[in-house]
């Protein structure tokens, strides 16, 4: 029983990560329409910005400051000279994600990859606290804090404020909005932008973990898609429901039954959802008048 | 060029028939196949498909092997992981070799002769490395070298032996390649699990006998390595807990930790890539876990990408085997001049591929002129005790043993760094 709460507690820590990667995806959804493949490798990237600063000699949490502006301003420019250019549909714009995921990949072997993997150094407190017997690390109570945190903001922003109604007008109607004074090209800019940052965070929650290369993001991006499946694309809150779901079955999954189930029960959730409610968990329906 | 109407009604150029019809059967098969699938449109696909299958079927099976260029040069083919799971790895080891390659063609070559490498990425992926051999074989290579990696030779292998091209010095395990012995593969490097079951042994002798956990990337080799490790824990008066198995680039290790940590080992053994088993012992640091020994490896991690990978809680617990000498060791060597000119940084990975390279100079100096794929082999299986590089132990092949190297060094680690703290074998 006592490897069974602490691999469940360890799914939860593992699932919240996962889900800020979700909600990155659903946040560029809901903003831009397009789901950007993107987005963990941006947050790579941006990992190592901050990693060849703090070797450089600078401290860490001054390095992580540094890149979290870096950031914003690489969030924009990808939208800007990336995504923006040339108009095209969303497919058009889907395929240029994927191929900047290749790029960033591909860029990141290039100008850091010579030592990899890096041991890359916690901004949390590391150790924990021992409740009934399971370890429950500082690291991962943080990182609830954190996301209860990004999750109010970002639900109050899109419930609450000017901006935040904006970002939805532009999300389902772009047209409409545009004629009634939306500058949707703005709203895009700043939906990369703060992207951008938040793919940062992941970056440097993920890096202490799963050390610091230029594949640390892949195992972590299919998980998140299906957690976005999972939560529901038009959910941000749920994003995170569907993370810990994912985490948790997972863990459970590699723990009792093997590793080479484990991404196919990731996958094997995401189409049970599919199947029973295909908006996902928390999800609306997108309806169309034609 | 006339057309011919196909079964489906398409239009397929008459020479083209011609061709396949006298290519052989499975190619017509293929053809054929293509032919009742695809409709109109299609018609251009078939042909291209069969006429792939042709160009393929021409490259696999000439059987004559390799030899000088017409401009006298050596000819030698490369394909490994300069990219994916392993390149961070296997990348530095590409370029000792070819710093090493360069070094001799820059003081005369071998006999007058330049070595010309064709240096490929296969990505750590078996098709692409099946590619890249394609095209070496069509080269006529004298001998394919420097792979790098577990899961490419198995599928290079049937190639280079039709070919009658050597596959010379693979740093992976291939168990199934060396049992039963191919003709055309030589390794120097005995395989992770031979070296596991040489060192639990010598282990125990030194730290006393106890319960041993196994964690395994799932390779084509993992299952022999485990039963390995398995017999030779019970042989030497250990007590075998379990083998704990992760598909390679594994995102979580959390669960096998915990597993792992319920049964309270005194050793756990790593049979795993190189960025696995760094990322696996840092879930370990997290998840407070440390076998009351030992962490204790092969060659496959005794690597310096792997030990910056280690929370310096976790490094004295260390101990790993090793085909090559430790980086302390290497500061009179002429490896270390090459790569530091070269600008190759000097560790475990480079020093072996220099090392390695230095082995395929020497058998190039050794073979009979004109160097053809027959005498490499031969001038291999002629070698006793040979001292052929600076950064391995003395390497013996003969026609039933293409395993060069029978003696290990064991490493701890101190200040960061491998150091030797004893030699197995030899």
């Amino acid at each position: 029983m006592g490897l069974a709460i602490s691999v469940i507690v360890s799914g939860i820590a593992f699932g919240l990560l996962i889900g800020m990667l979700a909600f990155i995806l659903v946040f560029l959804y809901k903003t831009t329409g397009v789901a950007n493949f993107a987005v963990g490798n941006i947050g790579m990237f941006e990992t190592f910005i901050v990693y060849e600063l703090w070797k450089n000699g600078m401290g860490l949490w001054p390095a992580a400051g540094v890149g979290l502006v870096c950031s914003a301003v690489f969030g924009v420019l990808i939208y800007q000279l990336v995504l923006r250019p040339f108009g095209g549909n969303q497919a058009n714009t889907l395929v240029r994600t994927v191929a900047l995921f290749l790029l960033l990949a591909a860029m990141a072997d290039v100008f850091f990859g010579q030592d990899q993997p890096y041991h890359f150094p916690s901004l949390l407190p590391t150790g924990g606290t021992k409740v009934g017997g399971v370890l429950l690390r500082w690291s991962d109570l943080i990182t609830v804090g954190i996301v209860l945190v990004i999750v109010t903001g970002f639900v109050a922003m899109f419930r609450w404020t000017r901006l935040g109604l904006q970002f939805l007008a532009v999300a389902q109607r772009p047209e409409t909005a545009r004629l009634l004074g939306v500058r949707a090209q703005r709203l895009s800019t700043i939906a990369y932008m703060l992207a951008g940052c938040l793919a940062l965070l992941i970056g440097l929650l993920l890096a202490p973990k799963q050390l610091l290369f230029s594949q640390m993001m892949n195992p972590i991006l299919l998980f998140a898609f299906a957690a976005a499946v999972v939560g529901g694309f038009t959910s941000l809150g749920g994003t995170f429901v569907g993370g810990i779901i994912i985490g948790v079955v997972t863990d459970l999954v590699t723990t009792y039954v093997g590793s080479d189930l484990t991404l196919a029960s990731a996958l094997a959730i995401m189409l049970l959802t599919l199947a029973v409610r295909p908006n996902g968990l928390f999800g609306t329906a997108q309806v169309r008048r034609l | 060029m006339g057309t011919h109407m196909g079964i489906d009604g398409t239009r397929v150029h008459e020479e083209l028939v011609m061709a396949i019809r006298h290519s052989g059967r499975v190619v017509s098969r293929l053809a054929s196949a293509t032919y009742r699938r695809v409709g109109a449109r299609g018609s251009a696909l078939a042909a291209a498909t069969a006429a792939a299958a042709l160009v393929l079927s021409a490259c696999g099976g000439s059987g004559a092997g390799g030899g000088n260029t017409a401009t006298g040069d050596i000819k030698l083919g490369i394909s490994v992981p300069l990219s994916g799971a392993v390149g961070s790895s296997c990348s530095p080891m590409n370029q000792a070799m070819l710093a090493w390659f360069k070094h001799v063609n820059a003081t005369g070559g071998i006999n007058g002769h330049q070595i010309k490498v064709d240096n490929r990425d296969d990505g750590y992926d078996a098709a692409r490395s099946v590619t890249n051999t394609k095209a070496f074989i069509a080269e006529h290579v004298v001998a394919v070298t420097g792979q790098c990696g577990s899961l490419q030779p198995p599928a290079q292998l049937p190639l280079l032996n039709a070919a009658k091209i050597p596959f010379m010095y693979v740093f992976g395990a291939s168990t199934s390649l060396l049992k039963p012995l191919s003709p055309m593969y030589f390794n120097l490097m005995p395989t992770y699990g031979s070296q596991l079951v040489d060192e639990i042994p010598w282990v125990f002798k030194a730290h006393g006998p106890g319960t041993v956990a196994l964690m395994d990337t799932v390779t084509p080799d993992s299952p022999t390595t485990a039963k390995q490790v398995e017999a030779a824990v019970k042989a030497a008066g250990g007590t075998f807990v379990g083998d704990y198995k992760a598909p390679p680039g594994t995102a979580d290790f959390a669960p096998d930790v915990l597993k792992i940590k319920q049964k309270h080992p005194d050793y756990v053994v790593l049979d795993q890539i190189p960025q696995d088993a760094a990322r696996f012992t840092q879930a370990m640091t997290d998840n407070g876990f440390a076998p009351n020994k030992f962490l204790v490896g092969s060659s496959a991690v005794s690597q310096q990408t792997f030990l910056n990978g280690v929370s310096s809680a976790l490094q004295p617990k260390l101990l790993v085997s090793s085909d090559t000498i430790a980086p302390a060791g290497a500061g009179t060597t002429q490896c270390e001049s090459v790569l530091k000119a070269a600008n190759v940084k000097v560790e475990d990975v480079t020093l072996r591929g220099c090392g390695t390279a230095q082995v395929v100079e020497k058998v190039l100096r050794t073979a009979k002129q004109p160097i053809s794929s027959q005498g490499v082999v031969a001038a291999m299986e002629s070698m006793s005790g040979v001292k052929a590089s600076e950064i391995y132990p003395p390497v013996s092949f003969s026609a039933t043993n293409h395993v060069g190297v029978s003696s290990l060094y064991v490493f701890g680690v101190k200040n960061g760094a491998f150091y030797q703290v004893g030699s197995i074998g030899g």
